[in-house]
């Protein structure tokens, strides 16, 4: 027996007290990884070595006969524990009346999310692929004159299941291949994809952070004062995307009053945002890194509108807060490549960072999980921003940005700014720096 | 009290894997893990998710004799399984080998250990069931709502019992046990389209954060206290971004030494990290004030506790840094002889799945002489007020200079190779000898170099119960740490805090 059947049988069988399950959701994946990684120019080290590993493991919500409710989570286990696990989770059994919405048979959109070429490289089937990654950035890392290189390269594998007693059964097949590149701690980038990727593009996002690499060992020291000009590059712009945007999209906050947006700004479409500026899932790109199929809760993928023209359609909402607040459930994608952000003001790096007289290219931030996120407001520094003057790079300068990122949403100031293999848009706005 | 310790059970299966791993020429480490826990989370008083986990599985790093590293992981390790992960991670190691990727015969070179930790707690893991753990939460819950006036509190509790056993070829068989909980509420104000969130928590290695009375009494009149700020912050003004004379406190000292100074100090970042020089620690070299040491050190019945390394080494206190003076790395097996430092035991486990790094465990501040604070008052029941008539009886607040009072830890990171460092805090008060006033929180930034050289004096007995999560490389463990009361800094140009301009 599967260890996904095996789960699905110990739910269905479980008996105590004359309780037995009368609706139950489970959601299983079993995941084999391959990975190799570079640190301080030693490849393979004790830290970083070469790697195979398989591990499964998932969730379960359980509606008891009773009509009380129960939670449980396991990596793959022997029986008696996974008993164990249910025991606990009948003991501890409680009252929701939010959760009995337990997803029927659905018509499951078919999205391609698997590359044989990126499992065979999980697997270890093919050893190259990582090996060669590597080499690539280690060519990169020489001619740029970095002294070192730290880098890892990965492919994953993932077969999931989410079974419901509704009626609900998706099975989905799918692959994730990554690298990450570092040069001498300064300039940094992460990559993804579902197909393994072609040399020469690994070798042209690579120059790519060598390019900013050179910039950045420039060092200019403190960076501008007051009210500047910055553009948040992909990764810095995500990072106050997930930590502000979406921690108030959250609809478990939003239930619970710790959003900054409440239940009413939803209902009366309040205009939060500047009024070309919107917000959807993207679930069914071919192979893209934040296409799904269908949710753990069993929600089949769609797109939804979270913001449309300025205006709060919904929160990001699973079953049980949807129920809560009285909308629908929204299909919650897993990466924020299977979001796609709009805004009429939008251009590319170059026209960014050439378009104005002086402007701070702002590569990462310190701090930013210590940020407030109802508040909005933020004070992280950015040791690691080039100062850019009439389209050219000057050099490295530090700088502390102060703001308020919902009023920066709402500045005319705002544009999105798309980088060449990011998903995720840069965010180009004007911020108090000190 | 203690529970069923079901990795006993894996003597024979290390047997079995050790002989095998033998037979095919490798030196290899073994890592069984099986954690347990519980969580509840509740918001005011009603129950929004009670969760019961299990997970456990094998982690292998093999070596082969030319130091050649290979790993891999596997849940359910039963014989065939278990087996299948060793063969996976000779197959790597060897396959390192005949790369030519790094070699690293450092482990093949220390001695076999044995020895079993299993901490003493108050109450048993399973000495409640979930649902009586519940029970209980609910009620404390309550206690929490009240103690809140009105504003919004999630509560939430979490238990949980870390089993390791870690078996090397060459003879070690060590097998430890971290219990753990936390006790949790997050407040939230809001007014006007405004809100402001502030936390209070405490940390344990059972139920006793619930039942028992001082502990849970203590934790809501912080609540209470964190009511009272939330909504006094809803009003607050930022303060202006600048250098100043600055006043922390402990679980600020914490995050002070574990980002400034404790990551730099991790043997594997040496090549790169300001604290190394050609991957060898700067042993000898000044790096702060005569008056400052810092150390490291894992103890039990702390958030932070991991008795031995990842490799089976026991962990011993680290002094990181006596009188100013850099003295240890934080050093594992594999890159103390690179560091030219003692190997002290320092990798830390954050699961059977991934190799262990050089962590901090326990970091603490300790400046000499220390001013005295009245015994018997209770941290957390200072109030500003009485902090500034503390700095003026001390002499270090006259009349009009002020002070720039940074409390209550909310988190930070660290670039080791900039040298930069940042954290932020709950709020900022301003001191002076006619008034205190309240700020919003500014980040708190500087040079890693420049702080500990502005550490001018510590104010009360030593608290290091200040508990975190941190994260490297992608992996999680727990942290902690804590200073005196309070620590003064003078000002230093290198040091900042953000605000408005």
């Amino acid at each position: 027996m599967s260890f996904f059947d095996a789960v699905e049988a110990a739910v269905t069988g479980f008996l105590c007290e004359g309780i037995r399950a009368a609706d139950y959701r489970v959601a299983m994946a079993e995941t084999v990884q391959s990975a190799l990684g570079v640190g301080s120019n030693r490849r393979g080290s004790p830290y970083e070595p070469l790697t195979v590993s398989e591990v499964s493991g998932g969730s379960m919500l359980i509606r008891w006969s009773d009509g009380m409710v129960s939670r449980g989570s396991l990596t793959r286990a022997p029986q008696a524990a996974l008993e164990d696990v249910l025991q606990s989770a009948f003991e501890g059994r409680y009252d929701d009346p939010d959760v009995v919405d337990f997803p029927g048979r659905s018509d499951i959109p078919d999205i391609d999310l698997h590359s044989a070429g990126t499992e065979a490289i999980a697997t270890g089937s093919d050893a190259r692929a990582l090996p060669e990654i590597l080499e690539i950035l280690e060519g990169v890392r020489e001619g740029c004159g970095a002294k070192l290189l730290d880098a890892s390269a990965r492919a994953v594998a993932v077969r999931r299941r989410v079974i419901t007693s509704g009626g609900f059964r998706g099975d989905s097949d799918s692959t994730t291949m990554a690298f990450w590149i570092g040069l001498d701690s300064l300039a940094c980038d992460g990559f993804e994809s579902r197909v393994p990727f072609a040399v020469g593009d690994v070798r042209r996002r690579a120059e790519r952070t060598a390019d900013d690499f050179t910039a950045l060992s420039r060092e200019l020291g403190e960076g501008p004062r007051g009210r500047t000009r910055v553009v948040l590059h992909p990764r810095t712009a995500e990072s106050f995307l997930r930590t502000f945007l979406f921690g108030a999209l959250s609809g478990a906050a939003v239930a619970n009053g710790r959003s900054r947006f409440t239940l009413d700004d939803f209902h009366s479409g309040r205009i939060a945002f500047r009024d070309d500026f919107s917000l959807r899932t993207r679930p069914f790109t071919p192979l893209g890194v934040g296409s799904f199929r269908f949710t753990d809760e069993g929600l089949v993928a769609r797109e939804v509108e979270l913001i449309r023209d300025g205006k709060l359609m919904t929160p990001l909402l699973g079953l049980k807060y949807a129920r809560r607040l009285e909308m629908d459930a929204t299909p919650v994608p897993g990466s924020i490549g299977g979001y796609a952000f709009g805004l009429g003001r939008r251009m590319s790096r170059e026209e960014a960072l050439s378009g104005s007289e002086r402007c701070v290219l702002v590569h990462s931030v310190l701090g930013m999980h210590t940020q407030d996120a109802v508040r909005g407001e933020y004070s992280v520094l950015a040791p690691q921003g080039v100062l850019y003057e009439d389209g050219s790079a000057k050099g490295r300068v530090t700088s502390t940005l102060n703001g308020a990122f919902f009023s920066d949403l709402l500045s005319t100031d705002l544009a999105m700014v798309d980088f060449d293999g990011f998903a995720c848009p840069g965010l180009m706005m004007e911020v108090e720096l000190s | 009290m203690s529970d069923n310790r079901p990795l006993l059970l894996r003597t024979e299966l290390i047997a079995e894997l050790t002989e095998r791993a033998r037979e095919a020429g490798v030196y290899a480490v073994f890592r069984f893990e099986e954690q347990r826990s519980r969580s509840i989370g509740i918001e005011g008083v009603r129950v929004e998710a009670v969760e019961s986990s299990f997970s456990g599985g094998l982690g292998v790093q093999a070596f082969t004799t030319s130091g050649h590293c290979g790993f891999s992981s596997i849940d359910d390790p039963e014989t065939d399984r278990a087996v299948r992960a060793l063969d996976r991670a000779v197959a790597a190691a060897k396959a390192a080998e005949a790369a030519g990727l790094d070699a690293n015969p450092a482990i093949l070179e220390i001695p076999p250990e044995t020895g079993q930790v299993f901490p003493a707690t108050s109450y048993a893991f399973s000495g409640l069931t979930v649902g009586e753990m519940r029970e209980h939460a609910v009620v404390v819950a309550g206690e929490f709502a009240a103690a809140a006036g009105g504003l919004t509190v999630r509560t939430s509790f979490g238990i949980s019992i870390d089993s390791w056993r870690i078996a090397r070829t060459d003879g070690t068989d060590v097998h430890f046990e971290v219990p753990r909980s936390m006790l949790h509420a997050l407040v939230t104000a809001r007014e006007n389209g405004e809100a402001v969130r502030t936390s209070a928590s405490i940390t344990g290695n059972s139920y006793e954060l619930l039942l028992d009375r001082e502990a849970r009494d203590g934790l809501a009149r912080r609540i209470a206290k964190a009511a009272d700020l939330a909504r006094e912050l809803l009003t607050a003004e930022l303060y202006l971004a600048g250098s100043y004379r600055l006043l922390i406190d402990f679980a600020l000292a914490k995050g002070l030494a574990h980002e400034a100074f404790g990551h730099a100090a991790e043997s594997d970042g040496l090549d790169s990290s300001i604290l190394g020089r050609n991957g060898r620690f700067r042993t000898g070299e000044r790096f702060g004030s005569e008056k400052v040491t810092i150390i490291d050190e894992s103890i039990e019945g702390d958030n932070a506790f991991q008795p031995y390394s990842g490799n089976g080494v026991p962990r011993r206190a680290v002094t990181i840094l006596r009188d100013g003076v850099l003295k240890e790395s934080l050093a594992d097996v594999h890159t103390a002889h690179r560091a030219k430092t003692p190997v002290t035991g320092a990798s830390r486990l954050s699961g059977f799945a991934s190799p262990p790094i050089p962590r901090m465990s326990n970091i603490r501040v300790e400046v000499a002489d220390p001013v005295p604070i009245p015994q018997g008052k209770d941290f957390y029941d200072w109030e500003p007020e009485e902090v500034r008539d503390l700095l003026i009886e001390a002499g270090d607040l006259p009349e009009g200079k002020k002070i720039i009072f940074l409390s209550g830890y909310r988190g930070g990171q660290v670039n080791p190779a900039l040298g930069d460092f940042v954290f932020n805090c709950t709020a900022i008060y301003e001191l002076t000898t006619g008034d205190v006033k309240l700020f919003k929180p500014g980040i708190f930034s500087g040079r890693i170099e420049a702080v500990l050289h502005s550490i001018a004096r510590g104010y009360g007995p030593l608290r290091l119960d200040a508990a975190g999560t941190c994260g490297k490389a992608g992996q999680s463990v727990p942290s902690s740490g804590g200073s005196h009361h309070f620590l003064l800094i003078d000002e230093n140009p290198q040091v900042r805090i953000g605000g408005r301009s």
